[in-house]
């Protein structure tokens, strides 16, 4: 009994340290400097290290990385390939017209579902519990759902595009570079949209209603005031999640890796799939990190975009 | 409030419905493909009602793939990490709120930039670490990788949900007598339980739906691999079983769809907050 | 119950110096309020006497034992919070008898002392509620009740009624004094609403900036400020100052006021030639006499009593502003203020002859405003 009492006494800071009070004013201090003592730690193993690591694989002619095998010459022949091969080129091409696509349309279906759910109706509470269901759905499930319904020979949408006749012949989503493109943004907005509402939504709900009030006093009606209430006070908020989606959209691996591969002929091949296609498939992890550390690069400077007007909307 | 004329009132429900069946048409084809004897689903016109459903397409899937070893790794992952993140998470997120520290300003800004860290770019490294360390095919390596996305985003939100919360609350427990550890565990958890359980169901949904991490790390190991790595799997199989690989999505949707239901008040305000903070 | 001494205290963040040179006797029972205007130093003076903020410099002792090093929970007081700071997921009862539990207390006296306190307070029918289901005069009565169950040796006491509203606030004015003297507890109380700190407290300190201006009674504050920060902040509405040189007259010193002689305290008599600030209260100025006249510029009507507005004459005006003069927002170095109780009309616009009591009339020197003779 006097063994299993012991683990009450060890998690009390004062067993471990027990010379120092943390209750007294003076070391008070000390006692945040140990609340965050593991983050710091664990971030600086996982992230920071990891950084680090990186940027110096990126620098090496590495096929396989692991730590100890004797560091690699240094090298700028990553670099060298990652701005002369036209692979790496293509891949930002196609991730800033996924961003320009994806960012573009769920932004303007994500708003219009806000405007939509933000009117007073009975079961408007179930109504923006649903709209924001795709969200919760795992990104690879809602690939496969699409991929059922895109598929070229039995799925649904090719049956309702013959249908209606818009097409006469099945659309091949998975061998025709523009279909397949299409595909991803299709998945990428049923995906991203609800997030988007939801932040809308938050961002509708703080204008104050004494704005609108104010306006139809003035004779304002339904058209003006979107004009020139709801969307001066909203393009803050569309701005960040513009950005959000931007960075999303960038990273975002899941999706395409399982809907296209990156295919047909790198259609769909953003930064992030060739970083991995690189890494894991080709086994040339050196030439791997330096996608990524450009990735890495290019978010830091829209996440900078973010941080800016976040620091802007604090002051 | 004036009354909204009728015809209004039509055009608002009738968007309103229309939108939510649009949007989420994809769920329910989820559901109604699953349920399908697997003949009606080359049929055309396509059947958008299950007239025979065919409930032992659940018993296929356990029989033929091992669904829940899937499903467990996966629980397993997701608890492990929701623990570690949270446990980390809020001791820092405590101090960041309240405590003036040196560098604390700076780390807050550490944190906001890493959320937006390419996990692509973070996989390459930490894949020479679980190389050199063993644990390259262990569950932990996804669990440790997926800390790399959560811990931030659970120290921001949790931050944001402490700095709403009066810190005389636990200046009013110190001069009571409570110790500083105590007061975190008597008067600071209880008081942000709403904030903390969003939180941890955020961590919980984020690590539930990762797919990079697993791919990368377990896919060695037949024994470790997740939900999400198998239906990954299961499609690219060379004959699809569209109604099979529909009842694995419903069940590895069903435990986060409910988790979204329940909570979705919190999470949508903890988002919000996180975000525009 | 325990003296409170505070020895050289200082408080710096950084370069900035918060409190400077703080020294205050408190003796045992004693109830004293330090009042100042926001900023002044007064809550951070009471944070450091909790243990809740860092001295820079300097010894704090409860009881004649030394406490600048040790935690809250060590030094034997309670604390009243502006906000009430109540435990919102506990029962009145479990937030009354917290501290106790804290202090290892066995439970059923825990129970016996929270039963007494809650009885005290009227807060018998309340305790197994939330803090939520409470209005605010109950809240603000279990965070007094949290207080007083620990029988400490001192209460502390931030702002606590001034998320009341106004009737009840001067109603548990009353009601908190009332259970001081029963108890006999020296309390430390903090407010920046002079009327708070004059009708509840046997000791004043009124700071400014980081720095004690002046320690004493209501009595001694009110008829004796030693510079024209606590004049002008002391008194509702506050003292009204003047500018002007002292000279010699025929029955002893004299100021010019509006172009006409005033007699000054013959304590003036060594100041001829000096330019002096006079200082005179509002409910002391006489109307209707032989003296100066002036034109009313706003008559305020408060039923009772009323406030009547006239612009002091310009070669009398001070160059200060208000936060030197201890004066609220709503007062200026251009207006100066009479405060009358009779049934006569006034109307603006109106002329009157005023009268400065010579002994009522308080003199400052322009330099340090500290009072002089």
């Amino acid at each position: 009994m006097t063994d299993t009492t012991t683990p009450h006494r060890a998690g009390s800071a004062g067993g471990l340290i027990p010379s120092i009070d943390f209750s007294a004013p003076r070391h008070r201090a000390k006692f945040g400097y140990l609340l965050l003592a593991p983050a710091v730690l664990l971030m600086a193993v996982i992230i920071v290290y990891p950084i680090i690591l990186s940027v110096s694989i990126s620098m090496q002619d590495v096929r396989i990385a692991r730590i100890g095998d004797g560091a690699e010459p240094w090298t700028l022949d990553n670099y060298k390939w990652l701005f002369g091969s036209g692979e790496t080129w293509q891949a930002l091409w196609v991730t800033f017209k996924l961003v320009a696509v994806v960012g573009g349309l769920s932004v303007i279906i994500g708003f219009a579902t806000a405007l939509l759910v933000n009117q007073k109706f009975r079961g408007r509470t179930a109504a923006r519990l649903f709209v924001a269901l795709p969200w919760a759905v795992p990104e690879v499930v809602a690939t496969v759902i699409w991929a059922w319904m895109l598929d070229s020979s039995f799925g649904l949408v090719n049956w309702v595009l013959l249908r209606t006749g818009m097409v006469t012949e099945p659309i091949a989503f998975g061998s025709d570079p523009t279909a397949a493109f299409a595909a991803v943004c299709f998945v990428m907005i049923w995906k991203g949209y609800p997030l988007m509402s939801i932040m809308l939504l938050a961002g509708l709900q703080s204008i104050p209603e004494e704005q609108y009030q104010a306006a139809k006093v003035d004779g304002a009606g339904v058209f003006q005031r979107f004009w020139y209430i709801t969307l001066p006070n909203m393009l803050p908020v569309v701005g960040v999640t513009m950005v959000m989606t931007t960075l999303w959209v960038f990273r975002d691996f899941a999706i395409i890796h399982v809907l296209t591969q990156g295919g047909p002929l790198g259609a769909t091949t953003t930064l992030s799939i060739l970083t991995f296609e690189q890494s894991f498939e080709f086994f040339r992890m050196g030439q791997g990190a330096a996608v990524g550390v450009l990735t890495m690069v290019l978010c830091a400077i829209i996440s900078r975009a973010l941080v800016g007007r976040l620091a802007k909307s604090v002051h | 409030m004036q009354k909204r004329h009728p015809l209004a009132t039509f055009a608002l429900y009738a968007s309103v419905l229309v939108t939510c069946a649009i949007l989420l048409f994809p769920i329910y084809w989820m559901v109604v493909t699953a349920l399908q004897p697997s003949s009606n689903l080359r049929a055309y016109p396509p059947q958008f009602w299950p007239a025979d459903p065919q409930w032992n397409v659940f018993a296929d899937l356990l029989a033929k793939h091992p669904f829940v070893l899937w499903f467990s790794n996966t629980i397993l992952i997701a608890f492990a990490t929701m623990t570690l993140s949270l446990a980390v998470s809020i001791l820092a997120a405590y101090a960041l709120s309240r405590f003036r520290l040196r560098g604390g300003t700076g780390l807050g800004l550490f944190i906001l930039t890493s959320k937006m860290l390419p996990a692509t770019l973070l996989i390459i490294p930490l894949f020479a670490i679980f190389r050199s360390t063993g644990l390259v095919g262990s569950l932990w390596s996804v669990v440790i990788a997926q800390a790399t996305l959560i811990v931030p985003f659970c120290t921001w939100m949790l931050k944001g949900y402490f700095d709403t919360m009066p810190p005389e609350l636990e200046q009013a427990a110190l001069v009571d007598g409570c110790s500083p550890l105590g007061t975190i565990f008597r008067i600071v958890l209880p008081v942000a339980a709403p904030g903390l359980a969003a939180t941890a169901l955020y961590a919980f949904v984020v690590s539930w739906s990762d797919f990079l991490f697993g791919r990368t790390f377990l896919t060695t190991n037949d024994e470790s691999w997740t939900l999400q790595m198998g239906i990954a799997s299961l499609k690219g199989e060379f004959v699809t079983e569209w109604n099979v690989i529909m009842a694995g999505s419903i069940m590895a949707s069903i435990p986060i769809i409910i988790v979204y239901l329940f909570l979705e008040r919190f999470l949508v305000g903890g988002l919000a907050a996180g975000s525009e903070k | 119950m325990a003296t409170v001494q505070f020895e050289q205290i200082t408080k710096s963040y950084g370069a900035v110096e918060a409190i400077r040179n703080f020294n205050l006797d408190i003796a045992d029972g004693e109830f004293c309020v330090f009042v100042g205007p926001s900023g002044c130093g007064k809550s951070t003076a009471l944070k450091m006497l909790a243990g809740l903020e860092a001295t820079s410099g300097g010894t704090i002792s409860i009881g004649g034992r030394d406490v600048t090093e040790l935690g809250p929970g060590k030094r034997d007081i309670a604390m009243v919070f502006q906000n009430y700071a109540l435990y919102p997921h506990m029962s009145v009862r479990k937030n009354i008898g917290f501290g106790l539990k804290m202090h290892n207390m066995a439970s059923s006296e825990i129970d016996r002392r929270v039963e007494e306190a809650a009885r005290l307070l009227e807060l018998t029918p309340y305790l197994d509620r939330k803090p939520r289901a409470l209005s605010g005069g109950q809240r603000q009565r279990v965070a007094l009740g949290r207080a007083i169950v620990r029988e400490p040796a001192a209460f502390l006491m931030d702002e606590p009624l001034s998320n009341l509203d106004a009737k009840l606030r001067v109603q548990t004015r009353s009601e908190i004094v009332k259970l001081q003297r029963r108890l006999g507890v020296t309390t430390i109380y903090v407010t920046h609403d002079q009327t708070e700190a004059l009708t509840m407290a046997d000791k004043i300190v009124v700071m400014k900036g980081g720095e004690i201006q002046q320690v004493g009674s209501a009595e001694e504050l009110f008829h004796t400020p030693v510079n024209v920060f606590v004049a002008g902040f002391i008194g509702s509405p506050g003292m009204n100052f003047f500018h002007g040189r002292v000279e010699s007259g025929a029955r002893g010193p004299v100021t010019r006021f509006g172009g006409q002689h005033i007699p000054l305290p013959d304590s003036c008599a060594g100041m001829s030639g000096r330019d002096m600030i006079f200082g005179i209260r509002p409910e002391h100025i006489r109307v209707g006499l032989e003296g100066p006249d002036v034109g009313l510029s706003l008559v305020e009507n408060l039923g009772t009593e009323k406030i009547l507005h006239f612009h002091t004459p310009a070669e009398n005006v001070l160059e200060l502003d208000r936060t030197q003069l201890g004066a609220d927002e709503e007062r200026d170095a251009q207006t100066m203020l009479i405060r009358v109780i009779d049934d006569r009309r006034y109307s603006e616009a109106e002329t009157l002859s005023l009268a400065f009591p010579v002994e009522k009339l308080h003199v400052f020197d322009p330099d340090t405003h500290a009072a002089a003779g």
